[in-house]
């Protein structure tokens, strides 16, 4: 059985400084899959070459096949029938998404008018039925208003709305509430969750935040430099993370956020170091000279190897363990 | 028990209203607020964005005026301008803000930004040796003195900005989501940085934040502001294992959980 979508060997690079490596995966159908990793990481560039909409300069590389078409290859036309259609994306910040002189309600009919040819009476009707959907109180008053008008909440409400207007095969959202307040992130998250299981669609999410993703997704992915280091059940992967990055990342995530009455100061489990500039990572595993695992071995580049959970390490964590 | 060296009693400020043309008037950013903070204690204040936090932290440290009640630190008063308590204030009372970009002026070497505050307050002494010790003391090579803030990164931008506000020797450090936007792995970096220098020179402490679990880990006390007052406040623990207001409640069933280890 073939995926929603099969990401194939995908690279990206920039001015021959590669920024995404040799990243496969598979995203099932009907499945949410997480997407983890720190600024710098190459999980927004993932995103943007998966809908082609990477900024010039980069170059993309490998196959990303939807429905049996690859998106890498193709063209800019059929991409742009594609995009918005059979594949959708939410960003970040919703305000640089919108057009800032068009009403909100004319953005929403837009979509449906390229891509389902609706007249400007139908479309508007359809708009106004899908900003009812993404749960906004008054849905006549958010179309008449212009995006600058809007809450962030309510933004990034739009934003699924026009995501979800043509009921996508593929719904990729690229940290969609990490400008928002924890309330409003926790009724935006249920929002993604049931507009995807309505419209059949498999969400690929991308977040820096492990309990969003533990929240939301099966499964996730983790990147680091540009390349998957990890890959599994969501639940595999926080209680017993094989790669030292995602043992680091879930042992700070996990103590942040335990009760404070055992803690000393200073005892937070941290990995050491930050993420280097782009062009500035080792070669061979990404994460060696940040990594206390590390030996000579670590100078070759390690394969994402095993078959449920797998992970790209020549000292995994627990090996043995499970 | 001690009393109280930062507290604030009836604090309210109200914004003139610049978004609504049909209701002139005033938005109350803050609504009676009353908060107490002993030395050597890490108070948080936690609450969503609007709910008045940066608005406290402002009156807090006298950069503002109240519209109502008054801050007093170790018990003179400190807003209003001629207040009696205001110099003594400006050299005792610290920030730490969020974006150390938009705090460090970027034309300005690391040393003389964090020299700064040794000259503004005229305080005595070997200022290039202090600047040294804040830099090492937040671990930061002396080297990074020459260098300007835009060679570093979030993390090291933030070490820099700790290092200027605890460069005059300050007895109350205010940090208004001095962590947040930072990596998951940086984060713990400047959590670790942070929580040990508050223990090492007994600060005392005044975090804000929307982050409930940075909150948590940090402070032994905590109020929640919402819509400009406060809604409820008690020991962490209490407040995080049995919130009473229902504010409270909704916002920690609102932050996503990690699951326990097995």
């Amino acid at each position: 059985m073939t995926g929603a979508l099969e990401v194939r060997s995908l690279s990206v690079d920039l001015g021959g400084v590669p920024v995404v490596a040799d990243v496969s995966f598979s995203l099932r159908a009907g499945e949410r899959l997480g997407l983890i990793g720190e600024s710098g990481s190459g999980k927004s560039v993932t995103a943007l070459a998966i809908m082609g909409l990477l900024p010039e300069g980069m170059r993309a590389g490998g196959r990303v096949e939807l429905a049996g078409e690859d998106l890498v290859s193709m063209g800019e036309r059929r991409l742009s029938a594609l995009r918005g259609d059979r594949i959708a994306m939410v960003f970040q910040e919703p305000l640089t998404a919108l057009n800032p002189l068009m009403r909100v309600g004319r953005q929403v009919a837009e979509v449906l008018r390229i891509h389902r040819g609706l007249g400007r009476r139908g479309a508007a009707e359809r708009a106004l039925g899908l900003l009812g959907r993404v749960e906004l109180d008054d849905p006549a008053g958010v179309a008449r208003a212009y995006p600058h008008e809007l809450s962030g909440g309510q933004r990034q409400r739009v934003m699924l709305a026009m995501a979800v207007a043509c009921s996508p095969r593929v719904l990729v959202a690229d940290e969609p509430t990490t400008a928002l307040d924890v309330v409003v992130q926790d009724q935006v998250l249920s929002l993604v969750q049931r507009l995807a299981d309505e419209e059949g669609s498999s969400l690929l999410l991308i977040s820096h935040d492990l309990a969003v993703v533990a929240r939301m997704c099966e499964r996730v992915l983790v990147m680091y430099g540009g390349r998957l280091v990890e890959e599994g059940p969501t639940r595999d992967i926080l209680s017993q993370p094989h790669h030292p990055y995602t043992a680091g990342l879930v042992a700070t995530a996990a103590a942040v956020s335990s009760p404070s009455g055992a803690r000393r100061p200073g005892s937070l489990p941290a990995l050491p170091g930050s993420v280097p500039p782009l062009g500035r990572f080792p070669s061979g595993c990404v994460f060696r000279d940040r990594c206390w695992r590390a030996d000579r071995s670590c100078e070759a580049v390690p394969q994402l190897c095993g078959r449920d959970h797998a992970v790209a390490c020549w000292h995994p964590v627990g090996e043995g363990a499970g | 028990m001690s009393a109280p060296i930062l507290e604030a009693r009836g604090l309210a400020k109200a914004y003139r209203d610049r978004r609504s043309r049909s209701r002139p008037g005033s938005r109350w950013a803050l609504r009676g607020v009353d908060l107490e903070v002993r030395a050597g204690e890490t108070l948080g204040v936690v609450g969503q964005s609007g709910a008045g936090k940066s608005t406290l932290a402002r009156l807090l440290l006298a950069l503002e005026e109240p519209t109502a009640g008054e801050v007093l630190f170790r018990g003179q008063a400190v807003s209003g301008r001629r207040s009696p308590g205001l110099p003594e204030l400006r050299r005792r009372v610290q920030i730490v803000l969020q974006d150390p970009m938009g705090s460090l002026d970027p034309r300005m070497r690391v040393g003389d930004i964090v020299a700064e505050p040794l000259r503004a307050l005229r305080i005595p002494g070997d200022h290039r040796a202090r600047v040294h010790e804040m830099l090492e003391a937040v671990g930061l090579a002396p080297g990074a003195a020459r260098r300007y803030p835009h060679q570093f990164s979030g993390g090291q931008r933030q070490r820099i900005a700790i290092a200027r506000a605890l460069a005059p020797r300050p007895d109350v450090l205010v940090a208004d989501e001095a962590v947040s936007g930072l990596d998951v792995s940086v984060q713990a970096q400047v959590l670790n940085l942070l929580s040990g220098l508050i223990a090492d020179l007994g600060l005392t402490t005044v975090l804000i934040s929307h982050d409930l679990a940075v909150i948590r880990y940090l402070c032994r006390r905590v109020l929640v502001l919402y819509q400009g007052q406060v809604v409820e406040a008690g020991s962490t623990e209490e407040l995080y294992t049995e919130p009473r207001h229902p504010y409270t409640r909704r916002l920690l069933a609102a932050v996503p959980e990690m699951p326990g280890r097995p």
